[in-house]
């Protein structure tokens, strides 16, 4: 089963997104901010991480750039899920991908699908 | 002798006379002859049948004799009795004859022995005959005993008296070979009980009974015995049967002993108990009921669960019963139609629904399955069934399906109600809804005036139409505890009436209007409608109650506590969405507000520079003409006016009088390159009038021409552009603080926007999850996500409040209006609210000085800034840590002091605190808005006050606010 990490502060969305991954027959683990979301990465090795850009502690572009610095984690793409403004200097990082927030249910479903497949 | 007996005769004679003599000689004897006489070898040859009874042969014949003959009969190995019958014979021929194989000899005159001699001959080949037929049989006989006793598998021998083995079969020979140390030599000759007594070991017990028993049939005790026993090999555990049998009749003592391999037969034997007493442990320990029964319907088996509901005592008890001792007859009567039509089909009846009553008496529903069983040959002999306890599910499922609509009808209905903003369309969903999922003969809307305290009906509808309103009176709010409506308002706690009308003779039915002592009909009057029971829940908004939603129905009991809960929470909906129609107008009026403003100021922009504009066309340049070395020739009145120097005192003095003695030098430099270059040239100048003021110019200097190209002067054009700089100033100044307005706006637009797009983005997911998931969430999965659309929304309900509080601060909007108000009672009672608001609120520890209570002050902007932080100190501090608050006045001031010892603000967050939309890092997923600090920021701003804190990361913040307090001079103003 293909390993999903959701990385984002607010909680309804957050889970309401774990729940449709495991719906969708992913494994599908989540974290509230960046840090916590390098600590899960690094212990489980997710195939693909989503994560918010806006975030306490740790957002989404420093969460990337920690994530690519441990060699077990340098490889998991990252889609960023982004409000709009960040846009501009999330283009500079090594994203995988971005979805707008809010998007529906089915373009996010095929944001994941195009990164690991079902 | 009257015995004729048929005679075949061949005789061997060559005097037929002789031949007559003899055959008469028979013929009187009693014989009835068939006879053929020869007299040659050929003949008699020819005639040798195996039917022949006797050959009398002459002994001696022209070409034959009869010691020939009898080689030749012997020769075709024929058994003929063969006498010889001669006329004369000495004794040794006649030896010789019988030596040869001839039966008897006699001599022709002395016939009379022929008779009897021919009776022996052939009494001697009957008996012959039967000897050799017996030796044959007893051949026979051994042959058979033999290849029967190899052909068993059993391994048999048989001993005689003493035990002593006579014989064994080839499988007793093949076992002993194979298995050597059992059973060393138990071959013929040995003695088969000595070999058992001598036997050790494990099994030397039982080889000592068998031999106990084996003499017991040897002397007769018995006639035969039988026992099994173990007998293990290397690589597996086998079983025997022996079997010892004594030889029947007279004789001499014989026995028999056989042991068979059983292994088989026992294995077989072992799995068919372990499996019947797994079988057994299987049914008696499944949940379900289960039996079987015979053809007429009587039990033959049934498991524990099923005897117990049945209410025996032991399965014992039940088998040859049936039904009808243990149901009620009709019960017992389906029972039995379906039994038997299970059975007279042969086809199964699977998973039938039934009802079913247990030992106790409950009645309840089972899943019943009833397969026929087949004998052999395919012939129905019973059946068997199988009935599961579906009563829970049953029950379930009715309450599922209930559950479900109004799950749908709740899903539905906020669906519609987020789509709607407007009131009336509000109150029609929410009819629609309810009378979907409950009984809804009449509902009334009416909200509470707090100001008035009245009840104003907003909405009625009696019987699914909707009634005029207007022409209901409001009625004031009932003494406590009194009036259905009134309590609910007073409580803010749901009502559900039963018994309507028993209510109502316990209610006051009209109330007096204050105003003009009418009376007036309560709700319930008009239209003449008798319901007899209701429901009534309270209508809140932020915790306030505005009114209550009123349904009755003309059932008794029509409503339960499920309805009241049901409908609690589409009237909270109700709010929201209502609370929602409000902001948003609130918000567009807030949006249509800045847009007037910016068309203000674009026309105050305008206004400025007409002036400007005025101003450059009222005042004509001013001009000076020079001649060609630089001093004044002409000037026009603006001149006068500007420099004040009348045009006679200007006429001869050189230019560069006219400026400040710095721009001199740039003048002459220009004025030089004028009248060299004949081209129009543009300089800015100090000016200097005649009383030494300066005023900024623009000048333009350009050759006056002739005709003949000749430069006859120069005219100076000079432009005062004091004003015009100073305009300009303005207009910048006014520009960048507009563009600084426009920025400000869209920041918080954008941050805004952004904020609100998290709850909004959970909503989104949420609804899209639950239409795309509908099927696949538990009903408490559906729950779970309205509950986190109605938190998210709730979200963007205090984002949007304090968005709302933030612009108006920001737009001047929010006013200082101070009254006298006692400051202690105010705090107290916030206090209080905030600790029903959350359960940890009781952890503020309130303390304040014991004088100067009364302020002038703000109670809107007072209540934001204690609100604020308030809330924060519990929000960002352990739950179980104290928050201790404190109001200290002196003359000129009141200071508010609230201390928590909670995550304290990073230093690096410290300096940007107060800036919207600026929350520390140190947050985590702790909810807000980052709005609060900001509006605090400037209710404090607001009052003059000043706002100040300590904080340190893990061990808490202290905010200290000084408001000024003029009280001295109110007292002096009252």
């Amino acid at each position: 089963m293909k390993k999903v990490l959701v990385i984002d502060d607010n909680e309804a969305l957050r889970l309401e997104l774990l729940n449709i991954l495991r719906l969708e027959g992913y494994e599908a683990l989540g974290a509230r901010d960046g840090r916590e979301g390098v600590l899960t990465a690094q212990q489980h090795l997710p195939d693909l991480i989503i994560s918010d850009i806006n975030m306490p502690v740790l957002n989404g572009f420093e969460f990337i750039v920690e994530l690519r610095r441990d060699a077990r984690t340098e490889h998991i793409p990252v889609i960023l899920l982004s409000g709009g403004s960040e846009l501009p200097y999330g283009l500079q990082t090594d994203a995988a991908g971005y979805l707008p927030k809010p998007c529906t249910v089915d373009e996010f479903l095929a944001a994941v699908k195009t990164q690991i497949g079902d | 002798m009257s015995i004729f007996r048929p005679l075949r005769v061949l005789i061997l004679e060559d005097h037929a006379v002789d031949a007559e003599l003899i055959l008469d000689e028979l013929r009187q004897f009693g014989f009835e002859l068939k006879w053929q006489r020869v007299e040659l070898q050929e003949d008699f040859r020819a005639n040798l049948r195996d039917d022949l009874d006797v050959i009398l042969a002459d002994y001696s014949l022209p070409q034959f004799t009869a010691v020939q003959a009898l080689e030749e009969l012997h020769e075709v190995g024929l058994d003929i009795p063969f006498i010889v019958v001669t006329g004369s014979i000495s004794e040794e021929v006649a030896v010789h004859c019988l030596k040869q194989g001839a039966a008897d000899y006699l001599l022709k005159d002395r016939l009379a022995r022929l008779g009897p001699a021919v009776v022996n001959a052939l009494e001697d080949k009957r008996r012959r005959v039967e000897k050799q037929e017996a030796e044959e049989a007893l051949r026979e006989s051994e042959r058979f005993a033999r290849s029967t006793l190899d052909g068993l598998a059993a391994h048999i021998a048989i001993l005689d008296e003493t035990g002593t083995i006579l014989a064994v079969n080839r499988s007793w020979r093949a076992f002993a070979k194979a298995n050597p140390p059992i059973t060393t030599n138990v071959f013929e000759g040995a003695n088969y009980l000595g070999v058992c007594e001598r036997a050790v070991g494990p099994a030397s017990e039982g080889a000592a009974e068998f031999s106990a028993a084996i003499r017991a049939v040897l002397k007769g005790e018995r006639e035969s015995f039988e026992m099994e026993y173990p007998c293990p090999s290397p690589t597996e555990q086998r079983w025997f049967v022996a079997r010892v049998t004594r030889f029947p009749g007279a004789g001499p003592v014989r026995v028999v002993v056989a042991h068979e391999n059983i292994t088989r037969m026992k294995q077989a034997e072992l799995k068919l108990s372990e499996e019947r007493n797994l079988l057994r442990t299987l049914i008696d320990n499944l949940p379900d009921r289960v039996y079987a029964k015979d053809l007429e319907g009587r039990f033959i088996l049934k498991n524990l669960v099923d005897t117990r509901q049945m209410g025996a005592v032991s399965t014992d008890e039940v088998i040859g019963k049936t039904d009808f001792d243990y149901y009620p007859p009709e019960l017992a009567a389906q029972y039995y139609t379906d039994d038997m039509a299970v059975l007279q089909s042969g086809q199964p009846m699977i998973n039938h629904e039934e009802p079913a009553t247990t030992a106790d008496g409950a009645t309840g529903w089972m899943l019943t399955s009833k397969v026929p069983v087949h004998d052999n040959e395919g012939k129905v002999i019973g059946l068997v069934g199988i009935g599961r306890d579906i009563t829970e599910r049953k029950l379930t499922e009715k309450g599922l399906i209930q559950r479900s609509k109004e799950i749908d009808v709740l899903y539905q209905a906020s669906q519609q109600l987020s789509r709607s903003l407007d009131l009336n369309e509000i109150y029609q969903i929410a009819y629609q809804v309810i009378s979907k999922i409950m009984d809804c003969d009449t509902l009334f809307i009416s909200s509470f005036n707090e100001e008035t305290q009245r009840i104003h009906c907003l909405l009625g509808y009696i019987d699914g139409k909707q009634i005029d309103v207007n022409q209901l009176s409001p009625i004031p709010l009932a003494a406590e505890g009194q009036g259905m409506q009134s309590r609910v308002i007073r409580t803010g706690v749901p009502l559900c009436i039963s018994d309507y009308e028993q209510e109502l003779s316990n209610s006051p039915h009209f109330y007096l209007a204050p105003d003009d002592g009418s009376e007036l009909q309560a709700f319930h009057i008009p239209y003449n409608t008798h319901p007899r029971s209701a429901l009534m829940v309270p209508l809140k908004y932020q915790g306030r109650i505005t009114g209550v939603l009123q349904l009755c129905s003309y059932r008794l009991n029509a409503y339960s506590e499920h309805d009241s809960r049901i409908l609690e929470a589409l009237t909270n909906q109700i709010a929201i969405t209502l609370s929602n129609a409000r902001l948003f107008a609130d918000l567009e009026a807030e949006r249509s507000l800045l847009k007037q403003r910016v068309i203000e100021r674009t026309a105050q922009l305008n206004h400025t520079k007409d002036r400007i504009e005025t101003i450059l066309n009222s005042s004509s340049d001013i001009l000076i003409l020079c001649r060609v070395d630089g001093r004044i020739d002409q000037v026009n009145p603006a001149f006068d006016h500007a420099f004040q120097y009348s045009s006679e005192e200007a006429y001869g003095q050189p230019l560069t009088h006219l400026v400040m003695p710095e721009y001199a030098a740039k003048l002459e430099k220009v004025f030089a390159s004028v009248v060299k270059h004949q081209q129009p040239e543009r300089l800015e100048i100090a000016a200097q009038c005649r009383n030494k003021e300066s005023f900024e110019a623009d000048v333009v200097i350009s050759p006056i021409v002739q005709y003949d190209s000749k430069l006859i002067g120069v005219v100076c054009s000079l432009r005062d552009i004091t004003e015009r700089r100073k305009m300009e100033a303005q207009l910048r100044q006014m520009l960048e603080h507009e563009m600084e307005l426009g920025e400000l706006k869209s920041r918080y637009v954008s941050m805004a926007a952004h904020d609100l797009r998290n709850p909004l983005a959970a909503i989104q997911t949420s609804v899209q999850a639950m239409e795309k998931y509908y099927d696949r969430l538990t009903p408490g999965e559906r729950q779970t996500r309205y509950e986190n659309i109605h938190r998210s929304i709730g979200d963007m309900l205090d984002l949007l409040n304090d968005i709302l509080i933030f612009g108006k601060a920001g737009s001047g909007k929010l006013a200082f209006e101070p009254n006298k108000m006692d400051m202690i009672r105010f705090a107290q009672d916030l206090v209080t609210e905030l600790q029903q608001a959350t359960s940890s609120g009781y952890r503020i520890k309130f303390t304040y000085s014991d004088r100067g209570h009364t302020a002038f002050m703000d109670a809107k902007l007072l209540r934001h800034i204690l609100t604020n932080l308030l809330s924060n100190a519990l929000k960002y501090s352990p739950s179980d840590s104290p928050v201790t608050f404190d109001i200290q006045c002196d003359e000129q001031h009141m200071t508010f002091r609230i201390q928590d010892q909670g995550i304290g603000i990073p230093p690096a967050d410290q300096d940007r605190l107060f800036e919207a939309f600026h929350r520390a890092t140190n947050v985590g997923s702790t909810p807000g808005t980052g709005l609060g600090l900001a509006i605090v920021k400037q209710s404090v701003d607001l009052h003059g006050g000043t706002i100040s804190f300590e904080s340190r990361e893990g061990e808490g913040t202290t905010f200290i606010i000084s408001l000024p307090q003029p009280l001295t001079l109110m007292e002096k103003d009252v």
